[in-house]
C-alpha cells in the first residue's frame, strides 16, 4: 500500500481477511514471511516495535465498534489517545472536541455509548482511531452492522480521512463499497489477488 | 495517574458489582480488626494489671486451716525483711479493717501498714506525704486518704477524717489509689475510697465489732527491683522456716502471672475462635475479590483487546488489573476499619469486653489488606496481561 491510498479487501468468509488485518494491525504475529511498514522490517518477536506502531501509526475500526459502553461518547473518543505518546490532558481534550465536531458528534458527546445508534457508534469509533495522527487506518467491515444511510455517512468519513493523507484498508463483503476505493484486492484461500 | 483514573472510572461505571465486593472484603476486615482490637484491649488490660500490682511484686496470704497453724503476723514481715536485707527487696504487711464514717453511711476499707507499701505498690502521692517510721513509733492518729477523682467531698492534708470511734488527721492524698478495677482480686481491690493508717496505731473504730490482734497481717507484699527478683519458691522456703513453734498455714501467692491467668485464658480463647473466623473471613474476602476480578477480566476481554490495539503493553494491563484489586481491597479495608473502630468503642461502652484501637492496629490491618489484595489480584491480572489481542478483539 502506498501512503494515502484507499484499498478495499474483499473475499469469502474464512479466506483469511481478518487474519491479514490482524497482521497488518500488528495484533497478531506472522508465522512466516515478513511485514514491512514504512521500509521498516517488523519481526514477529519485535513486540516493542509492534506496540509503538499500534500506538502511533496504525489505527483500527471494527464491525462491532469495541466501544466502552458505559462511558460517554466523548470519553470513548478521548480513550483513543490513552496509550499515545504523552500530550497534555488539555490538548487531548481539545483534540477530542475537534474530532467530535468533525464527525458531527457534539450533540451526543455526553451520552453513554450504549445508548447510541449503530451509525453514531461507528463514527465515535472512527473519531477514536483518529485521536492520534495515523499513517494507516484499518477498517474491518465498518458498515457491516449499519443501515444504508449510516453506512454512507461512515464511508464519507473514511474518504475524508484518506484525502487527508491517511492510507485506508477497508475489509468488506459489500461490493457496493468498492467504488470508494482506488484499489481492490481479493483474498482467496490465503492468497491476495489484485482485482481489476 | 492514568491507571488510577481508569480504575476510578471503572468503579463509577459498575457500582453494584464493586459494592458487593467491597462489602464482603469489608466484613472480613471488620472481623479481623475486632479480633485485633480485642487482643490489644486484653494486652492493655494486662499492662494495667501489671501497673496496678507493681512490677516484680508478690503478695502472700495465709489461711490457717486448723489449730496447729497460724496466720501471718507482724513478726513474719520483720523476719522476711531481715532475711532479704542483702537484696533490693522491699517488704510490707497489710491488715485490712472495715470502718464506718461518723454518720454511719459510708463503709470504708482501712489498710493498716508500714511506710514501704507506697513504694511496693507504686502509688503516687497527689498531695502531702505517705506514712513514715515516726508515725509507727508515735502511734500517730493519722491517715493517708485515697479518693477517686469524682469524690464529692475531697480531703486535703491537715483536715480531719471522722470515723465512728476515731478522728484521724489526713497526712496525704494518694493519686488514683482507689480507682483501679483491673485487678479483680478481692485482696487487692479497696474501693473508690480507702484509708491507709500506721499498723501500730490502735484500731479505735473497732469499738462495735470484734477487735483484731494489732500484730496480725492479712497480706504480705514483697517487691524486688533486682534483675533476678525473689521468686515465689524462695519466699515459700523463707516462710516455711518462720514457724517458731507454730507453723504458718497454707500460703497462696498473688503474682502477676496468677492475676493474668484469666486475661491469658481469654486471650487464648479469642485467638483461637475469633482468629479462625477472621482467617476464614479474610480468605472469603480474598476469594470474593478474585472472583470479582476474574469476572471483570472475562467481561472486559474486548476492552483488553482494544487497549492492546491502542498500544498498551502487557505490563500496563497487568498493572491496571492488579492495582484495581489492591485499590478495591484497600477501600474495603478502610470501610471495615472505620466500622470496627466505631464498634469496638460501642462494645466497650456497653459490654465489659476490653477493646482498644490504635494507629498501629490501623496500619497493620491496612498492610494485611494490601497484601491480601496483592495476592488475590495476581492471577486475574496475569490472565489479563496474557490475553492475545487478536483473540480478544474477536470477543464480543
Amino acid at each position: 500500500m502506498q501512503p494515502g491510498e484507499f484499498v478495499a479487501l474483499t473475499g469469502p468468509s474464512g479466506s483469511g481477511k481478518s487474519t491479514f488485518l490482524n497482521l497488518a494491525a500488528f495484533l497478531d504475529c506472522q508465522t512466516e514471511g515478513e511485514i514491512r511498514f514504512q521500509d521498516q522490517l517488523v519481526g514477529a518477536k519485535a513486540e516493542r516495535i509492534r506496540r509503538r506502531l499500534r500506538r502511533e501509526s496504525v489505527g483500527m475500526i471494527f464491525q462491532s465498534f469495541h466501544l466502552l459502553m458505559r462511558q460517554s461518547a466523548f470519553e470513548n473518543v478521548l480513550f483513543g489517545a490513552r496509550y499515545a505518546p504523552s500530550s497534555g490532558a488539555k490538548q487531548l481534550r481539545e483534540r477530542a472536541r475537534e474530532l467530535m465536531a468533525e464527525f458531527s458528534l457534539e450533540t451526543i458527546a455526553d451520552s453513554p455509548a450504549r445508548f447510541l445508534s449503530g451509525g453514531e457508534m461507528q463514527r465515535v469509533a472512527i473519531a477514536r482511531s483518529m485521536m492520534v495522527p495515523r499513517e494507516l487506518l484499518l477498517a474491518d467491515e465498518p458498515t457491516g452492522n449499519l443501515d444504508r444511510a449510516s453506512a454512507e455517512v461512515v464511508m464519507q468519513q473514511l474518504v475524508r480521512i484518506q484525502e487527508a493523507g491517511v492510507g485506508v484498508l477497508l475489509v468488506t463483503h459489500n461490493e457496493s463499497l468498492l467504488d470508494y476505493s482506488s484499489r481492490h484486492i481479493r483474498c482467496d484461500e490465503g492468497q491476495l489477488i489484485e482485482a481489476p | 495517574m492514568s491507571t488510577l483514573r481508569d480504575i476510578l472510572r471503572e468503579f463509577r461505571t459498575r457500582p453494584g458489582r464493586y459494592a458487593l465486593g467491597l462489602f464482603s472484603i469489608a466484613v472480613g476486615m471488620l472481623t479481623l480488626c475486632l479480633l485485633l482490637s480485642m487482643l490489644l484491649g486484653l494486652e492493655r488490660k494486662a499492662e494495667r494489671i501489671a501497673e496496678d500490682l507493681g512490677l516484680n511484686v508478690i503478695g502472700v496470704t495465709v489461711t490457717p486451716n486448723n489449730s496447729n497453724t497460724r496466720g501471718l503476723a507482724r513478726r513474719d514481715v520483720e523476719l522476711l525483711r531481715a532475711s532479704l536485707s542483702q537484696t533490693n527487696c522491699l517488704v510490707s504487711g497489710v491488715r485490712f479493717d472495715q470502718a464506718k464514717s461518723m454518720d454511719g453511711k459510708k463503709a470504708l476499707r482501712v489498710l493498716a501498714t508500714d511506710p514501704s507499701l507506697v513504694a511496693i505498690r507504686g502509688w503516687r502521692m497527689r498531695d502531702g506525704r505517705f506514712l513514715d517510721s515516726r508515725d509507727l513509733d508515735t502511734l500517730a492518729s493519722i491517715c493517708v486518704v485515697a479518693q477517686s477523682k469524682t469524690s464529692q467531698h475531697p480531703k486535703e492534708p491537715g483536715s480531719r477524717y471522722a470515723l465512728t470511734g476515731a478522728q484521724l488527721t489526713v497526712a496525704g492524698l494518694l493519686e488514683n489509689g482507689g480507682e483501679s478495677t483491673e485487678l479483680q482480686d478481692q485482696r487487692l481491690m479497696y474501693g473508690d475510697e480507702f484509708l491507709v493508717v500506721p499498723h501500730s496505731a490502735e484500731a479505735y473504730w473497732h469499738q462495735d465489732g470484734p477487735r483484731r490482734d494489732p500484730q496480725s497481717v492479712d497480706i504480705l507484699f514483697v517487691r524486688d527491683a533486682s534483675e533476678n527478683p525473689v521468686t515465689q519458691t524462695r519466699l515459700e522456703n523463707l516462710l516455711s522456716g518462720a514457724g517458731r513453734g507454730m507453723e504458718l498455714g497454707p500460703r497462696s501467692y498473688i503474682t502477676l502471672g496468677s492475676l493474668l491467668e484469666n486475661v491469658n485464658a481469654m486471650e487464648r480463647t479469642v485467638k483461637l475462635t475469633t482468629g479462625t473466623i477472621a482467617v476464614f473471613c479474610l480468605l472469603l474476602g480474598g476469594v470474593t475479590l478474585m472472583s470479582l476480578m476474574l469476572a471483570n477480566v472475562s467481561e472486559r476481554t474486548s476492552e483488553i483487546g482494544l487497549r492492546r490495539a491502542l498500544g498498551a503493553s502487557r505490563w500496563q494491563l497487568y498493572l491496571l488489573f492488579f492495582l484495581e484489586g489492591v485499590v478495591t481491597t484497600f477501600v474495603a479495608s478502610l470501610i471495615g476499619i472505620c466500622i470496627a473502630a466505631w464498634m469496638s468503642q460501642a462494645v466497650q461502652d456497653t459490654v465489659s469486653v476490653p477493646m482498644a484501637f490504635s494507629w498501629s492496629l490501623v496500619w497493620l490491618c491496612l498492610g494485611l489488606a494490601t497484601l491480601l489484595g496483592a495476592i488475590f489480584s495476581l492471577p486475574p491480572a496475569m490472565i489479563a496481561a496474557q490475553t492475545q489481542p487478536a483473540l480478544a478483539m474477536r470477543n464480543e
